[in-house]
């Protein structure tokens, strides 16, 4: 602390102070055009009115919310998005982290070639992914025919066109998600732990349980978070595999804006399944993650 | 480097004459319509303008959307819609009235819409589409009435357009008027949707792709579909037939209109005439199996056996009131997502 170099250092703090903030305007302005105005005006436009003679009326209100509020039918594909959404994500975490865990162990030769496996589904487009499935899963399809021959009592079973099919072809594309981000979560992981448990006479499972799993939460519980909101805002795969009987929140969106052409109130829809998701974060993070993470001492 | 900026300059100053060419967008179906488009409609029209035409391709719905997107600022300067649609169109003010006095004579009067604001370029119909081979092996009879629709062994063997579809408007009346009702009064066709038809349902499909799809890969035997379409197929060689229902098939006919306050009006007034040409329509009924709606037209007889020609085969198929229908259409589609499509 001598006198003579305080000015400078003066000049350096606030040069600090806004540094910041010149370095994140570029970034600022990109999210507030691409990502903040689009939304804003998503949600002005759910405020007004359509007729269908005369297209969007200028009138300013809440009646399309009133409206969804008392509708049964967006109540149904409400909890039928956030029903399969957890589905999903609950099958993709019982898949995703286990393999992740193999793959981690792996000879380094076998790992990459793995890894490229797991991720092909993220390779291939949605359209042919999903037409793939509709070729299986079919009452004349390759597993009815399958099951068939081996003498499966029953079949052909009904698989298309349901929520089994949906949840099938979420899964599918969604696994990769977990796995990715638990294994940069294991990578991060000291090997020094698995070995002092083993050590101490732990068996492998236990070794996964008590040591490695708390160690990989983060991991698990980012990558879960990732496959809810990606699911319950997933349009192709729900819409190709359940057909349109059963809607979701972002299906329904799009039959408002392209089919009955009623803008504002695919507004709302798409407004609230915003919404509900944002809440379903802001939920997770709070009492989940936090939780997780304290357990873990890495949050306060 | 510099000489190469040069050079590049003065090849984009020779260019913009070229460049200048005037465009001209043209929303409409896409699939074979497009391709016929693309090969018999656009390139004669191109070269005598000097004008390029850019294709949009898309359902009526889409291309409906798009006009009520651009709405007060139109890039689309023609646009092709099914007749329901094309209604609605002119009422919400998107198409200007036709200028070519010529063209609309020389259409039967059936073809002209909403006071000359759009004209009829093909006939077709909404009948029964069934897998041919399919009912001939499992011994079934062929459907003739739409309430067939409802028969038992067809159980998750049929499919049905939705109700954003055209096709699927037909059925729904169709259903009310065999059942008493009809486009005034259309609570029977919605108890028989719901009651009769839907246990048959495998699938509301409105995209014909994967319509085809469904055809192709034996999940659904039979469908309520478009004449044209099937006409595709059946060039394709797939066994697909298609059944004028003993009650009538529902006539659809694919409209044209100039878009209000596009760029380019002329042109887009003389796409559209081009459209109703003798040549152009001759061209869609050997290509598209879709009935000529110029007086004029001459087809010869192998191609005019299998199309609608003519105004009296026009009369004789069914025609709804469409004012009646988009009046209603929108607590239509609402019920029918909660009372038909579960």
């Amino acid at each position: 602390m001598q006198p003579g170099t305080r000015a400078p250092a003066r000049g350096a703090t606030s040069r600090r102070a806004t540094s910041p903030w010149v370095l994140m305007a570029p970034s600022t302005i990109v999210y507030a055009l691409v990502l903040l105005a689009p939304i804003a005006s998503v949600v002005a436009l759910s405020l007004q009115g359509f007729d269908f003679g005369r297209g969007i009326l200028p009138r300013w209100d809440l009646a399309n919310y009133v409206d969804l509020a008392t509708d049964p039918l967006f109540h149904e594909v409400l909890a039928r998005t956030f029903r399969v959404a957890a589905i999903v994500t609950a099958i993709c975490l019982a898949i995703g982290v286990p393999e992740a865990w193999i793959m981690h162990r792996m000879a380094p030769r076998w790992r990459g070639l793995m890894l490229l496996v797991v991720l092909g589904p993220l390779l291939v487009s949605v359209v042919v992914r999903t037409f793939g499935w509709m070729v299986l899963l079919g009452s004349n399809g390759l597993v009815n025919q399958a099951l068939e021959a081996i003498g499966v009592p029953g079949a052909p079973f009904r698989m298309m066109f349901t929520e089994f099919a949906i949840v099938l072809g979420l899964v599918h594309v969604m696994v990769p998600l977990v796995v990715l981000t638990v294994w940069a979560s294991l990578g991060r992981l000291d090997p020094a732990l698995g070995r002092a448990a083993e050590s101490l006479g732990a068996a492998t499972f236990t070794v996964f349980r008590r040591v490695v799993l708390p160690n990989i939460m983060p991991g698990v519980l980012g990558g879960a978070l990732m496959v809810f909101c990606l699911s319950a805002s997933a349009f192709a795969t729900p819409a190709m595999l359940g057909g349109r009987r059963l809607k979701v929140v972002a299906s329904m969106a799009y039959n408002e804006f392209l089919n009955t052409l009623n803008w504002p109130l695919g507004a709302a829809i798409a407004t609230l399944l915003l919404a509900a998701i944002l809440l379903a974060t802001l939920l997770w993070t709070r009492f989940v993650e936090r939780r997780a993470l304290r357990r873990l001492g890495v949050a306060a | 480097m510099r000489k190469l900026w040069l050079a590049a300059l003065a090849a984009m100053a020779v260019a913009a004459p070229a460049a200048a060419q005037q465009r001209l967008v043209v929303a409409a179906y896409g699939g074979s319509y497009e391709r016929i488009m693309r090969e018999a409609a656009i390139p004669e029209f191109e070269r005598a303008n000097n004008v390029r035409v850019d294709y949009l391709a898309g359902n009526s719905s889409d291309s409906l959307a798009r006009l009520q997107a651009q709405r007060g600022r139109q890039e689309i300067g023609v646009v092709l819609l099914d007749d329901g649609p094309m209604a609605q169109a002119i009422a919400l003010g998107f198409c200007q009235r036709v200028a070519d006095r010529e063209a609309l004579d020389s259409l039967y009067p059936i073809a002209v819409m909403g006071e000359g604001r759009a004209l009829g370029t093909g006939f077709g119909f909404t009948g029964i589409a069934y897998n041919s081979e399919l009912f001939r092996q499992r011994g079934l009879a062929p459907p003739q009435s739409w309430a067939d629709l409802g028969r038992p062994e067809f159980r998750r063997r049929l499919a049905v357009p939705g109700i954003d579809n055209t096709y699927g408007v037909h059925t729904l009346v169709m259903m009310a008027r065999i059942n008493g009702g009809g486009e005034r009064e259309i609570a029977p066709g919605f108890r028989a949707m719901r009651e009769r038809v839907n246990p048959n349902v495998l699938a509301y499909e409105s995209s014909p792709g994967k319509m085809s799809e469904l055809f192709q890969s034996g999940e659904i035997w039979l469908a309520v579909w478009g004449s044209s379409r099937v006409a595709a197929m059946k060039e394709a060689g797939f066994p697909l037939e298609i059944v004028r229902p003993r009650e009538g098939a529902v006539v659809l006919m694919t409209a044209t209109c100039a878009v209000e306050g596009a760029p380019n009006s002329d042109l887009a007034q003389k796409f559209v005439a081009h459209l109703v040409s003798p040549a152009v329509q001759a061209a869609f009924a050997a290509q598209y199996g879709s009935g000529p709606t110029n007086r004029h037209v001459q087809l010869p007889p192998d191609i005019a056996g299998r199309v609608i020609y003519g105004e009296a085969q026009v009369r004789e198929l069914v025609s709804l009131d469409w004012t009646a229908i988009n009046a209603s259409r929108t607590e239509w589609t609402r019920r029918w997502q909660r009372e038909v499509e579960r």
